[in-house]
């Protein structure tokens, strides 16, 4: 028996997005086909406004509805602070910690030659339009991930922004709180003991 | 450390069941083609959780999906039970239990000696990078760590190479010098004494005291920013990173000449063994468990002397699993294999 085409149709669509196969798609393309017609309507309603609703924040490029985001028009926030990360989610991991009360630049992504991502495909130059005409003052927290990419990418805004004069620096390699050194692994342990601060 | 037993289910050729070891040396007799190799190396993947016979799925029986092996240990805290499970493209490994990443198992349970060791010689300079790659991440979780990510820039610099826009290429040279330097000096450290471990064996072998090992290095920690900057336009035209620690030979020679094109087959077989006998006694030096001995096609291409030779390593070794066409004298214990079945 061959699949209606608008089913084989939704299951392609959805078997795209990210961590989803095929046979998770099918699963929910026959869930969402018994569901009532409202809800249908309604998810289609609520991803149709979420994709024109939402766009990137010009300053910082993160996730918005507004004209500007939430951050970026919070003037009690630190403005000589700004925390670069790959994506949205980091943003929400950092606020959620409540530590950080500067702003945020999203590069979307991070340097990846195999996957034909250069410093054009991330959102760099709008980092350095932000920083022209930044005082010593100006502190810039890279914030990518420890992968190998992600510190690629830090070595390399790092690189940019060294003749700006203003403040860069890493966010820190370390052991996770509340774990146990002897489940760390090796390369953690060894970046944690290199980053290691003085207490004395 | 001592492999008490090992269950095999759907492994190859083997038949499904449990075969026991006792310390010193085990052998495993039978012709060609019943499953001897098939059986070290089953132990070897439920030790380190690796596979030196190629693909995963290729060490499921045929019309089979899933294979499995059990390895029963004694180790100086007390008994422990390792356990691999392959299927397509999937493993999962556990210790007493626990799951844990392969890389979490025991890397430097083992050391293999077999025909195919020829090629550490013969063959070409990664075949020698390999065996000295594979013994550094037998004795150091940390070389092991450092050369995946060492692998993980290189892949992406010679993709920034290929791209045409070099996109930060400068950054892939940091981290790559960053982590070649640490793989090379770590290199030049266990050289020194592989180095004095291999003659030693070497002349114990009867094969003479004039075995050199050299590392033929493309570039040094000192100069190797320098070197690649220097070698740019050539990296470019190749799109290809030309030095680094993935380049580097290890060089034997014998008699002052490159054994790879000068050596005798005999002669070759004398350096491989003496380089295998080499890393033995290395991972029994630093690492707090003796290794298991593997010994594949005991008699493979070896004159009396060196046969002795190696039986006596064998004895020497807290256990050994020793194969072969013919029974050996002071075997502990013997299984004739015949099929995949396993006899005592």
């Amino acid at each position: 028996m061959k699949y209606p085409s608008s089913l084989i149709q939704l299951i392609r669509e959805l078997s795209r997005l990210p961590g989803i196969g095929p046979k998770s798609a099918q699963k929910m393309a026959f869930h969402l086909f018994e569901q009532p017609l409202e809800d249908i309507e309604r998810l289609a309603k609520v991803l149709l406004a979420a994709k024109k609703e939402l766009h990137l924040c010009p300053r910082c490029y993160n996730v918005t509805d507004r004209p500007m985001c939430d951050v970026c028009t919070d003037l009690s926030r630190i403005q000589s602070q700004i925390c670069v990360v790959e994506s949205p989610s980091d943003v929400i991991a950092i606020e959620r910690s409540g530590e950080f009360r500067g702003l945020y630049h999203v590069l979307h992504g991070s340097i990846s030659p195999m996957q034909g991502i250069g410093p054009e495909q991330l959102h760099i130059k709008g980092l350095l339009e932000r920083l022209s005409g930044a005082t010593s003052d100006q502190e810039v927290i890279l914030a990518t991930g420890t992968t190998v990419e992600g510190d690629a990418t830090s070595l390399y805004i790092q690189r940019l922004l060294a003749p700006l004069g203003v403040q860069v620096s890493r966010i820190a390699y370390g052991l996770p709180v509340g774990g146990a050194l002897e489940f760390a692994d090796e390369v953690t342990l060894s970046r944690a003991m290199a980053g290691r601060q003085k207490m004395v | 450390m001592l492999l008490r037993s090992l269950y095999t289910l759907n492994y190859r050729n083997l038949h499904n069941q449990t075969l026991e070891f006792g310390p010193g040396l085990n052998a495993i007799v039978g012709k060609n083609g019943q499953g001897k190799t098939n059986l070290l190396e089953a132990v070897y993947l439920a030790l380190t959780g690796l596979s030196e016979a190629g693909k995963l799925e290729q060490l499921v029986q045929h019309q089979q999906q899933e294979g499995f092996v059990r390895a029963t240990l004694e180790r100086d805290e007390g008994p422990s039970i390792f356990e691999v499970g392959v299927g397509k493209g999937r493993r999962v490994a556990k210790v007493d239990g626990i799951r844990v990443k392969a890389g979490e198992m025991l890397r430097g349970a083992a050391v293999w000696i077999r025909p195919e060791d020829n090629d550490l010689v013969l063959g070409s300079p990664s075949v020698r990078r390999g065996y000295l790659d594979q013994l550094l991440g037998k004795l150091s979780v940390r070389y092991a760590a450092v050369m995946a990510l060492y692998d993980r820039n290189l892949a992406q610099r010679n993709a920034s190479l290929r791209s045409g826009e070099h996109w930060a290429l400068e950054v892939w040279d940091t981290q790559l010098c960053d982590l070649g330097s640490e793989m090379l000096t770590m290199r030049r450290r266990v050289l020194l004494r592989l180095q004095e471990l291999a003659q030693a064996a070497h002349e114990a072998l009867g094969g003479g005291n004039s075995l050199e090992l050299t590392l033929q290095e493309t570039t040094t920690p000192e100069s190797y920013l320098f070197d690649l900057k220097n070698r740019r336009s050539e990296e470019i035209a190749r799109g290809n990173t030309v030095i680094g620690p993935h380049r580097d030979d290890l060089e034997l020679k014998l008699h002052g000449v490159a054994a790879q094109t000068f050596a005798s087959r005999g002669e070759a077989r004398t350096v491989a063994l003496a380089l295998r006998q080499a890393e033995f006694e290395l991972l029994a030096e630093k690492n707090d468990e003796m290794p298991l001995l593997l010994i594949d096609d005991f008699s493979a291409e070896l004159d009396l002397e060196r046969r002795v030779h190696l039986l006596e390593l064998a004895h020497r070794a807290p256990q050994a699993l020793v194969t072969g066409t013919e029974s050996f004298p002071r075997a502990l214990l013997t299984y004739q294999v015949e099929g995949g079945m396993f006899r005592r």
